[in-house]
C-alpha cells in the first residue's frame, strides 16, 4: 500500500499539472511568441502523478502511453513555428484530433481514479472529495467538447463566408466573441476549482500521515 | 455520386475516415468498452451518408486532390458525365443516375461499370436474403410451450420477445426481420437461456436494421476492399457489443458458461446474410470474443458521457455535415503536372479579395511572354468557370504559335510592357463589384520616350466568395515629352487619360472638370527597363517579384490627388474659390442647407453621409484661383499617400469616391454656387 504522503505528493503534482494545462502566459516579440506555462509541462506533471498513484490504482497505468504521446504533441505545438514562417499542422489535423480524444479520456480516467482513491483512503471526508472530483470530471469533458465544437463551428463560419450558407452561420460571427469569452471564463473557473480540490485532497492525505 | 470522380472522392473520404477510426480503436483497445468501440462507427455512418464535398476543412478532406485529379484526367477527354470545369460537389453519398447522355469517355464507362457492380452486389445480397427468408417461411413454428418459455425468459430479463419463433435446418440461432422480427432456431434445438438472451439483446439494439445498413453500403462501395474489411469488423464488433451486454447481465460462473457456449459454436457455419444476426460468426472471431470475455470488466459510470462527447467531436471534425463551397488549395508542386496541374492550382487558389484578383491578373500580364504556363495559372485564377475552356484554347493557340514561329516569341518579349502594375482608382460599379484601370509601362525609342498600356478591368464577386477579373477595354500610347512637368512624384500618373469617374459642372461661366484620382499598389511595381525608372513608381520601395499570386492580397499603398481642368468660358476675369469633398457609398445622403453660407465655406452639420475617410483622391479645401477670359488650366491639387506594407489597407478606404460635392464662390461678388456635378463613367 502506498503511503499517504506519497499519494499526497502525487495528487499535488496533478494539481500543478492542471495549472500548466489550463493557464497560459505568453511572451511575444515581433512575430515570435512563447508560452511560459507550456502545456507539455502540465502533461509531464500529470504523468508523474500517474506514476506516483499507479501502485495504489493500477488502472492508471493505462494512461502512461497517452501521457507520453500528449507530452510530445504539445511540445511540438509549443514551438514557435509561425516565427520561423512555418505552418504547423495546427488545430484540425488528424493527429491533433487523436490527441484531443486521448486528452478527453485521460482527464476522465484520471479524475475517476482519483475519486475512487478519495473514497478508499480519506475516510469520512472521502465521499465529499469523490463527489467534487466526479463533478470536475464531468465539467472537464464538457469544456473540452465545447471548445472543440466552437473551434469547428468558427471554421465553418469562415468557410461559409461569401457562399450560399453564409446566412446559416452568420449568427455565430457576432456571438463568437462572447462565446469565446464565456469559454475562457469557464475554463478558468474549472482550473481554479480542480486545483483547489486537488490541493485540499493532497493536504488531507498528508494529514493522514500525521 | 453521379460520375466517376464523385464516386472516387466519396469512397476515398470514407476510407480515410475508416482508417482513422481503426487507429483510434487501436489506441483505445483496452480502455473503452466494446459498446463504445461499436458506437464510434456512427462517425463512419455519417461520413457514408454525407457527400464528401460538403466537408471542406475537415482534417481528412480529400476534395482538393480529386479536383486536381479530375482536371488532369478530364482535360483531354470529352466525357458526358464529368467535366474538368466543374467543382467536385457530390450531391449524395449514394450513386445517382448520371445526366448527360450516353457514356463517351473511359471515365464514363468506368462509372457505368461501377453502377453495374453495385447492382450485381445488391442482387447477390438480396438473393441470399430471399433464400434464407424462403427457408424460414418453410420452417416449422416453434411449439407453443417452447415459445412461451422464450417469452417468459424475456419478461424475466425485462426485454421484448420476438413476435415469432421457427425451427429451420440452419446451423445456429439467429434473428431475422426488421418490421416483424422472428427468432430462428435449428431443428431440435434445446432451450439455452444465454443464447436467447444474446438474440433478445440484438432485438433490443435493432441490430437487424443495422445489418441492412452495412449491407447497403457494401453495395455502394463494393469495389473498396478496405471498406468491406471495415464492414466485416463492424458486424463482428456488433456481436462483441452484444456479448458485453450479455455479460453485464450474468454473474460469476454464468459468464464462463457463456464463453463455453460460444466456444461450442466455433465450428458452426457462418450465416452472412443481410437482415439476419447470428451468434456464431466464425472460429477466428469467436476466439477473439472469448478473449474479450476473459478480459471482461465493468466500466465506471460516466463512461457514456465521455464516449458520447468523443463521438460528437469526431462526427463534427471528420464528417461535419455542414455544406460549404470553399475550395481547399492544392500544393504548388501540382503546377509541374502540365496544363491540368496549372488549372487545378489556379481554381483552388482563387483570389478572395479584389486586390488578390488584381495581383493575379497583373502577374498574368507580366508573365505572358516568357512564362505562358505561369501566366495561364494567374489568369485562370481570376477567370469565371464558364470561361475557362476558352482560356485553355487560347493557351494552346499561343503555344502553337510560339512553336511554329519561335521569333514571334522574341518579338513579343521585346514588345512586352514589363513595368507595373499601377492601379488607377477602385470605383464601385453599383453592383457589388469594382472597376479599375491597370497601367503598365515600357521603354520607348529613347530615354524620354516612355510607352504606356492601360487595361480597364471589371472585378466581380462570385457566389463562393472569390473574385474574378475581366478586361473591358484597353489602350496604349506614349507619355508626352514634357511629362516631368506635370508629374508630382507618386501622386498621379502623367497620362492624358481620364480616370473611370470624372465629374463636370459649370458655375458662373467657369467649366469645372474634377478627377479624384488615386494610385493603388498590391505590391511594389516591377521595374524592367531603364527609361521607366525615371517614373520612380516605387518611391521609397524596391521592386518585389513573387512567382505566384497572393489570393488574399490587400492593397499596400494608396496615393490620392485631385486633378482636372478649369476653363473660363466668359470674357471677363474670374476670381473664385473652389471647394470639393469626396464621399464613398452610393447610398449616402447629402443635405443641402438653405440658410445661406457663412464662413467657413461649408457649415456643419452640412453633409450627412457615410464616412469620408478615403485614402484616394484629395478634397479641395478652398482653392483660390484667377482665370483670364478663355483661359483653361489643368488642375493638380494636393496629394496624399498611405501605406501599410504587408498588413494592407482597409478596402473601404481604398475605394474611390462615388459622390462629389462642391461649391464655387466668386470672390468679387461673394456669390456662392452649388456645383451641380455630373458624373461620367469612362470604361472605354
Amino acid at each position: 500500500m502506498t503511503s499517504p504522503a506519497s499519494l499526497g505528493r502525487a495528487v499535488r503534482l496533478a494539481a500543478w499539472g492542471y495549472f500548466f494545462l489550463y493557464l497560459n502566459f505568453t511572451l511575444s516579440v515581433d512575430s515570435f511568441s512563447l508560452n511560459l506555462l507550456p502545456a507539455f509541462a502540465g502533461w509531464y506533471l500529470l504523468l508523474q502523478a500517474v506514476d506516483g498513484l499507479k501502485a495504489e490504482r493500477p488502472q492508471l497505468a493505462l494512461l502512461e502511453g497517452f501521457a507520453a504521446g500528449l507530452i510530445l504533441w504539445s511540445a511540438l505545438e509549443w514551438l514557435p513555428w509561425e516565427g520561423f514562417g512555418l505552418d504547423f499542422p495546427g488545430l484540425l489535423s488528424p493527429v491533433d484530433l487523436l490527441a484531443a480524444t486521448a486528452s478527453m479520456y485521460f482527464h476522465f480516467h484520471l479524475l475517476t481514479q482519483l475519486s475512487l482513491l478519495a473514497l478508499e483512503r480519506l475516510g469520512p471526508a472521502g465521499p465529499a472529495f469523490s463527489a467534487r472530483l466526479l463533478r470536475a470530471r464531468t465539467w472537464s469533458i464538457l469544456l473540452q467538447t465545447a471548445t472543440l465544437v466552437f473551434v469547428r463551428l468558427s471554421l465553418q463560419t469562415a468557410l461559409a463566408s461569401g457562399g450560399p450558407w453564409e446566412r446559416v452561420f452568420s449568427f455565430l460571427s457576432p456571438a463568437s466573441g462572447v462565446l469565446s469569452f464565456l469559454l475562457l471564463l469557464a475554463c478558468l473557473a474549472f482550473c481554479l476549482f480542480i486545483m483547489a480540490v486537488l490541493f485540499r485532497m493532497s493536504k488531507a492525505l498528508a494529514a493522514l500521515t500525521g | 455520386m453521379d460520375n466517376f470522380w464523385t464516386f472516387l472522392q466519396q469512397t476515398a473520404a470514407c476510407s480515410l475516415t475508416a482508417a482513422f477510426l481503426l487507429i483510434l480503436q487501436r489506441m483505445f483497445r483496452d480502455k473503452l468498452s466494446p459498446k463504445w468501440r461499436y458506437a464510434v462507427w456512427l462517425v463512419l455512418l455519417v461520413r457514408l451518408l454525407v457527400p464528401a464535398g460538403w466537408s471542406v476543412g475537415s482534417p481528412l478532406d480529400v476534395t482538393v486532390w480529386f479536383t486536381c485529379l479530375q482536371l488532369l484526367a478530364e482535360l483531354p477527354l470529352s466525357s458526358a458525365w464529368s467535366s474538368p470545369w466543374q467543382l467536385l460537389t457530390p450531391r449524395a453519398g449514394v450513386p445517382l443516375l448520371p445526366a448527360g447522355g450516353a457514356p463517351r469517355s473511359p471515365t464514363d464507362w468506368l462509372f457505368l461499370l461501377y453502377l453495374a457492380g453495385a447492382v450485381v452486389c445488391a442482387a447477390w445480397l438480396l438473393l441470399g436474403w430471399a433464400r434464407l427468408r424462403g427457408a424460414v417461411r418453410r420452417g416449422r413454428p416453434l411449439a407453443e410451450e417452447r415459445l412461451a418459455r422464450i417469452r417468459d425468459h424475456a419478461a424475466a430479463l425485462g426485454l421484448k420477445a420476438p413476435a415469432r419463433a421457427v425451427e429451420c435446418p440452419v446451423p445456429g440461432p439467429f434473428l431475422m426481420g426488421v418490421l416483424r422480427p422472428v427468432l430462428v432456431v435449428p431443428q431440435g434445438w434445446e432451450f439455452d437461456g444465454q443464447v436467447v438472451l444474446h438474440e433478445l439483446i440484438h432485438l433490443k439494439n435493432r441490430d437487424v436494421a443495422a445489418g441492412w445498413l452495412t449491407a447497403l453500403f457494401r453495395c455502394v462501395h463494393w469495389c473498396n476492399p478496405l471498406l468491406w474489411k471495415v464492414f466485416d469488423r463492424i458486424d463482428n464488433q456488433r456481436e462483441q457489443r452484444c456479448d458485453q451486454q450479455v455479460l453485464e447481465r450474468l454473474r460469476g460462473e454464468e459468464r464462463r458458461d457463456y464463453g463455453r457456449t460460444l466456444l461450442s459454436m466455433a465450428e458452426d457455419g457462418v450465416l452472412r446474410v443481410p437482415g439476419a444476426t447470428s451468434m456464431a460468426n466464425g472460429g477466428a472471431h469467436i476466439k477473439a470474443r472469448i478473449e474479450a470475455i476473459a478480459r471482461f470488466k465493468t466500466f465506471p459510470k460516466g463512461m457514456g458521457l465521455v464516449t458520447g462527447c468523443m463521438t460528437v467531436v469526431l462526427i463534427l471534425q471528420l464528417a461535419c455535415p455542414f455544406p460549404v463551397s470553399a475550395q481547399a488549395p492544392v500544393p504548388a508542386f501540382v503546377t509541374q503536372l502540365g496544363a491540368g496541374g496549372q488549372l487545378a492550382y489556379a481554381v483552388t487558389h482563387r483570389p478572395t479579395t479584389p486586390a488578390g484578383a488584381l495581383d493575379a491578373f497583373s502577374k498574368g500580364i507580366y508573365k505572358g511572354t516568357d512564362d505562358p504556363n505561369g501566366a495561364f495559372t494567374c489568369v485562370a485564377a481570376v477567370t469565371p468557370w464558364e470561361e475557362l475552356p476558352a482560356l485553355v484554347e487560347k493557351l494552346e493557340r499561343t503555344w502553337a504559335e510560339f512553336e511554329s514561329n519561335p521569333f514571334s516569341r522574341i518579338d513579343a518579349c521585346e514588345a512586352a510592357y514589363r513595368t507595373g502594375p499601377i492601379f488607377r482608382g477602385l470605383y464601385g460599379d453599383g453592383d457589388g463589384g469594382y472597376w479599375t484601370q491597370m497601367y503598365f509601362f515600357r521603354d520607348g525609342e529613347s530615354r524620354s520616350n516612355i510607352l504606356w498600356q492601360r487595361r480597364t478591368l471589371s472585378l466581380r464577386p462570385q457566389p463562393d466568395g472569390t473574385w474574378t477579373a475581366e478586361e473591358l477595354s484597353s489602350a496604349q500610347g506614349a507619355l508626352p515629352e514634357d511629362w516631368r512637368e506635370n508629374y508630382y512624384g507618386d501622386t498621379t500618373l502623367p497620362i492624358p487619360e481620364k480616370p473611370i469617374y470624372t465629374w463636370t459642372a459649370q458655375a458662373d461661366g467657369v467649366e469645372i472638370e474634377l478627377w479624384p484620382d488615386s494610385n493603388l499598389r498590391v505590391q511594389d511595381a516591377y521595374v524592367n527597363g531603364s527609361a521607366v525608372t525615371d517614373l520612380d513608381l516605387n518611391a521609397f520601395g524596391r521592386s518585389v517579384r513573387t512567382e505566384r499570386p497572393d489570393p488574399d492580397a490587400q492593397f499596400v499603398s494608396c496615393t490620392g490627388a485631385m486633378s482636372g481642368r478649369l476653363t473660363n468660358t466668359t470674357d471677363e476675369v474670374k476670381r473664385f474659390t473652389l471647394v470639393a469633398r469626396q464621399f464613398a457609398g452610393e447610398d449616402g445622403t447629402v443635405f443641402h442647407s438653405d440658410d445661406g453660407f457663412g464662413s467657413p465655406f461649408f457649415s456643419d452639420p452640412f453633409f450627412s453621409h457615410s464616412s469620408s475617410a478615403l485614402l484616394g483622391g484629395y478634397d479641395i479645401g478652398g482653392l483660390e484661383l484667377e482665370l483670364r477670359p478663355g483661359q483653361s488650366i489643368p488642375l493638380y491639387y494636393g496629394g496624399q499617400g498611405h501605406g501599410r506594407g504587408r498588413a494592407g489597407l482597409p478596402l473601404e478606404q481604398c475605394v474611390s469616391a462615388s459622390v462629389l460635392e462642391g461649391q464655387y464662390q466668386n470672390r468679387d461678388t461673394g456669390e456662392i454656387f452649388w456645383l451641380d456635378l455630373q458624373r461620367e463613367v469612362n470604361l472605354q
